[in-house]
């Protein structure tokens, strides 16, 4: 099959590769339909995600048509069209049962390496590195896709892929990011970053009743989506005002946010003199992982007593972090990888019912082969780039 | 020094003892301190991880056997036979 491997810091190739198989009982093989590049797939891109290999298929963004199944499937069958999250999750250990499936306890075989870089391991992911499990990702022809029985969503009416394509990640993590501000009608939000996550998690905080909801980005064709169509009330361009704390304090009659999502993660962009320059330095050098200027930002301008929603990205370790206004401000810091198991069936019904349609967010789409241009458009955000599509 | 390693499986003791006697997974290994969980979060396995070499290696035989036991099956990111070797993130098959 054709599939895209990455090879090396800033290359990706399309490649003829070896057909994924059944290993496991509860294992199937999906012919993929529509697949997608992630924000996060760039942090591999631009190598600062740990444990790559040349040869990994990347991608954890897909849906398709199983055409395998094991023994031990449930109700799975084969021509079934389904959207796969991208967490991979055994549905049976505490974790899963509990409703946090990107920490499931079981679908990690590299558990090892991520217990070394984190204490515990979390979840397997697809085509996420080593420090995930090593699991070939979906931007392929064909995926295996382990705990077959507990992931997929089977759609079982007609409702065309770019509607549902972004279950897989990208609109349930948006939504797990509103949802952890604790919107009960009437907030304040701050989003930082309006790219594809940022778009959903302001979507979401609309949706769930914020009644402002700020996008804060440097690039104006993706504060104008996130005003038309994402709904955001009030945006902020950063080249236009780098003094980001006091612009959102101003905006919200000087009390700061009820609560700021980071939708940016580990390669923060934001120009902030030299705190910036120490970064780049730090992470040039590879002695800092990430770059902390969002989530800095974030705790900054929460208002006291605010919840700090962490969905953008980070890998491993940063520097300046300010802890005295995290402590100080009585602030509350959620986190973590989407549960998209949790989300699939709910976020699907309010497509369905038309609450949203996700595929507002696309604005390329080329074949599976173009994947390395696709790379290089979406990271350059050349041609005014949200987010692609790649059919194979 | 605390050589002591242990893993929680969301199983009753008695499912987690038969299984133990059972499984090819932990074979060689001394038997094991068995304690119930607190807030029923199933048996916790406490076995003695001998010396810094050994302890990652017995980890990881814990780790499949929560894996066989409460999955019914060993992960696998591609298809080793063994569940320790891992390679590159590339289809079954591709060596």
């Amino acid at each position: 099959m054709r599939a895209t491997v990455w090879s090396g810091r800033n290359t990706v190739q399309v490649e003829n590769v070896p057909d994924p198989q059944i290993v496991n009982r509860r294992d199937a093989i999906v012919r993929i339909t529509s697949t997608a590049i992630c924000g996060s797939d760039l942090h591999l891109y631009d190598g600062y995600i740990p444990t790559m290999k040349h040869g990994d298929i990347l991608g954890h963004e897909f849906m398709g048509e199983v055409v395998e199944v094991g023994p031990d499937t449930g109700d799975l069958k084969v021509g079934d069209r389904v959207v796969v999250p991208f967490p991979i999750a055994c549905g049976n250990c505490w974790s899963c049962q509990s409703g946090l499936f990107s920490l499931c306890e079981n679908s990690n075989p590299n558990a090892v390496i991520a217990e070394k870089a984190f204490g515990h391991s979390t979840a397997g992911i697809f085509g996420y590195s080593h420090l995930t499990g090593g699991y070939p990702g979906g931007q392929a022809e064909y995926a295996r896709v382990p705990y077959a029985d507990v992931g997929p969503l089977k759609l079982d009416e007609e409702i065309e892929d770019d509607k549902v394509l972004f279950l897989s990640d990208i609109f349930p993590t948006g939504y797990m990011g509103a949802e952890f501000c604790g919107i009960t009608g009437g907030e304040s939000i701050a989003v930082l970053g309006a790219g594809p996550v940022g778009q959903f998690a302001i979507a979401s905080a609309v949706m769930l009743g914020a009644e402002q909801v700020i996008a804060v980005d440097r690039h104006d064709y993706r504060l104008q989506m996130a005003r038309n169509r994402a709904g955001a009330t009030d945006i902020v361009n950063l080249e236009d005002e780098p003094e980001l704390v006091e612009r959102l304090k101003e905006l919200t009659g000087g009390r700061g946010p009820d609560a700021v999502i980071d939708a940016v993660g580990m390669e923060a962009t934001h120009a902030h003199g030299l705190l910036h320059t120490f970064d780049r330095v730090k992470q040039a050098s590879r002695s800092e992982t990430d770059r902390g200027e969002a989530l800095r930002d974030a705790i900054l301008a929460v208002r006291p007593g605010g919840v700090v929603s962490v969905i953008g990205v980070y890998g491993g370790l940063m520097d300046k972090f300010p802890t005295g206004a995290l402590m100080n401000k009585g602030i509350t810091l959620r986190t973590g990888q989407c549960h998209v198991q949790r989300y699939l069936r709910p976020l699907y019904e309010r497509i369905r019912d038309g609450d949203i349609d996700p595929s507002f967010v696309i604005t390329h789409r080329l074949g599976l082969d173009l994947a390395p241009d696709a790379y290089e458009t979406f990271k350059h955000k050349l041609d005014e780039c949200v987010k692609v599509v790649l059919t194979p | 020094m605390n050589t002591k390693v242990a893993v929680t499986v969301l199983k009753p003791r008695d499912d987690v003892e038969r299984a133990w006697r059972a499984s090819s997974e932990v074979a060689g290994l001394d038997a094991p301190q068995l304690r119930d969980a607190p807030g029923d979060r199933g048996t916790e396995i406490h076995v003695d991880g001998g010396g810094k070499v050994a302890r990652e290696k017995v980890k990881g035989q814990l780790r499949r056997f929560k894996q066989q036991l409460e999955t019914g099956e060993v992960a696998r990111a591609e298809g080793s036979e063994d569940g320790v070797r891992q390679s590159p993130a590339q289809a079954a098959g591709a060596r």
